[in-house]
């Protein structure tokens, strides 16, 4: 059964496309996952990152090709399983990471928030678990790459997810929101509840932990890591705090010639150039492998496809 | 033949022919097996400790540069103590050995829980706690505080601590300061 990880902030630069996109490298590549990286962003960033922007921008014509597929009338969308690019990440036209699977974004996935309308019977959180579930038992690892809001496509990873992590920067800006985060997830977790039996496989996502970003050596970070502690010391009496969630000590240090990877549509893992940038990401991948993950008792029963119908007339 | 089968099926050899093995043509094919699985377990032994959660977790505190006033000299000291090794400097080689025994002798757990429970980090916790509840609240917790508990208190958080002329701590002039870095965090935690 894969770990479903979404990576959520709202703030914007706090690295959570750079964190997915090369913690799922690092899984994949170093420790031998097999990883599925979802993107939910309609910035599409990590989709154009590791597809590259020629052939994103051929993608990008073609929402049914996308995530986006999911949502869209079913006579005219492709099977999900078709829109995966097995092994994005290529080397001079070769795969380079055999295990790292993407399901593209386009810009068509901003029709999520406004456009689309749910079905009778399916909210759209639902149907994306429904869809996205046939690969949980595919994958060791799904990670969702999130907007920079709680909107509807952020709503989708959380609700299929059940760890989440939060990158921010060492600055107080990006801790800003962290309080109203957490009230935003713990909200959408209660409203769904008439949901939850029918995903499949549905968990509480929990926050496991702060992700620091862009450390630089020589500042004193005392103030803001100490305020960030104190906030998880607080938050954990809240459901969608996990007991354990921390700072993580696995930090990610500043690089300033990082977007290199980006240009060559590389993970950092792949690039040359970067060993302590590499070894920070090795090592959070391997932190966040070994971090054990106390699953709760999976909801039951798993969803019977005439169940909801039913109850809806009922 | 897979490796692991031809190991099962070498090992099985030599037990149920143990006579035709000692012979010298035999014997040194033997000699050099035996060799060859000794340097492959000398190897294989620090990767498989290598990829437990507790060399992965002590490792990362023992890295975190939250960790860093802790891990003193004198701590890596006592911990190679506990292995009855002694190490020079402690390089990052030696550090990942160091914690390869640990894990080795089933050490790590401890070394790990002492790690999160370091003077350094209850006063932390100490902090953090203090930082969530009201300045009225925080004042009477500190006023109960003995003055050698403030001291080691602003030590561990990062706080400036004053003292007399005579050189002992001034705790009338230093808790400004402690009050002044809660109500910092506590502001940044309104957000």
């Amino acid at each position: 059964m894969a770990r479903r990880i979404s990576l959520v902030n709202f703030k914007g630069g706090v690295g959570k496309t750079s964190l997915t996109v090369n913690l799922a490298a690092c899984l994949a590549h170093e420790f031998g996952q097999r990883v599925l990286l979802v993107d939910c962003d309609a910035q599409s960033n990590s989709s154009i990152w590791l597809m590259g922007a020629p052939h994103w921008s051929v993608l990008n014509e073609k929402p049914q090709n996308t995530i986006y597929g999911i949502f869209m009338d079913q006579n005219v969308a492709h099977p999900i399983h078709l829109n995966v690019i097995k092994g994005v990440s290529r080397e001079d036209g070769r795969v380079a990471i055999p295990t790292l699977d993407l399901l593209p974004a386009t810009y068509s996935l901003m029709d999520l928030e406004h456009e689309y309308k749910n079905a009778d019977d399916y909210p759209y959180f639902l149907r994306f678990n429904l869809q996205i579930s046939q690969f949980f038992n595919s994958y060791d690892y799904i990670l969702f790459d999130c907007p920079p809001n709680v909107f509807r496509a952020s709503k989708c990873a959380l609700f299929s997810s059940e760890e989440i992590y939060i990158p921010c920067n060492p600055d107080i800006l990006s801790y800003v929101g962290l309080t109203l985060l957490n009230q935003k997830i713990d909200a959408f977790q209660k409203q769904t509840v008439a949901y939850h039996t029918l995903a499949q496989d549905y968990r509480l996502a929990q926050i496991r932990g702060i992700i620091l970003n862009a450390m630089r050596g020589t500042a004193n970070y005392d103030t803001v890591i100490k305020t960030m502690e104190a906030w998880i010391h607080n938050a954990r009496s809240s459901s969608a705090v996990d007991d354990n969630a921390e700072v993580l000590p696995r930090m990610i240090r500043h690089s300033v010639s990082a977007g290199r990877a980006v240009q060559e549509h590389k993970p950092v893992i792949l690039c040359d150039g970067f060993p302590s940038l590499t070894e920070d990401y090795i090592k959070l991948a391997e932190y966040i492998h070994h971090k054990p993950l106390q699953r709760a008792t999976a909801y039951q029963p798993i969803f019977q496809p005439d169940k909801l119908k039913k109850t809806k007339k009922e | 033949m897979e490796l692991q089968e031809k190991i099962e099926r070498a090992g099985a050899l030599l037990e149920a022919n143990k006579a035709i093995v000692k012979k010298a043509s035999i014997a040194k094919f033997v000699q050099s097996l035996d060799k060859a699985l000794d340097i492959f377990l000398k190897n294989l032994e620090p990767e498989l400790y290598r990829s437990t959660s507790e060399y992965v977790e002590l490792a990362a505190l023992v890295d975190a540069p939250t960790n860093k006033k802790v891990l003193t000299k004198q701590w890596f000291d006592d911990k190679a103590n506990l292995i009855n090794r002694k190490f020079a400097k402690f390089t990052k080689k030696e550090k990942e050995e160091m914690i390869i025994e640990l894990v080795k002798t089933g050490q790590a757990q401890m070394v790990i829980d002492g790690l999160k429970t370091t003077p350094e980090k209850r006063s932390q916790h100490l902090f953090s706690e203090l930082a969530n509840l009201s300045e009225q609240e925080a004042r009477q917790c500190i006023e109960k505080m003995k003055p050698k508990e403030i001291e080691e208190f602003c030590r561990h958080n990062q706080i400036t601590t004053e003292h007399t002329k005579k050189g002992t701590f001034d705790r009338k002039m230093t808790t400004p300061h402690v009050f002044k870095k809660l109500q910092t965090v506590r502001d940044y935690l309104k957000l």
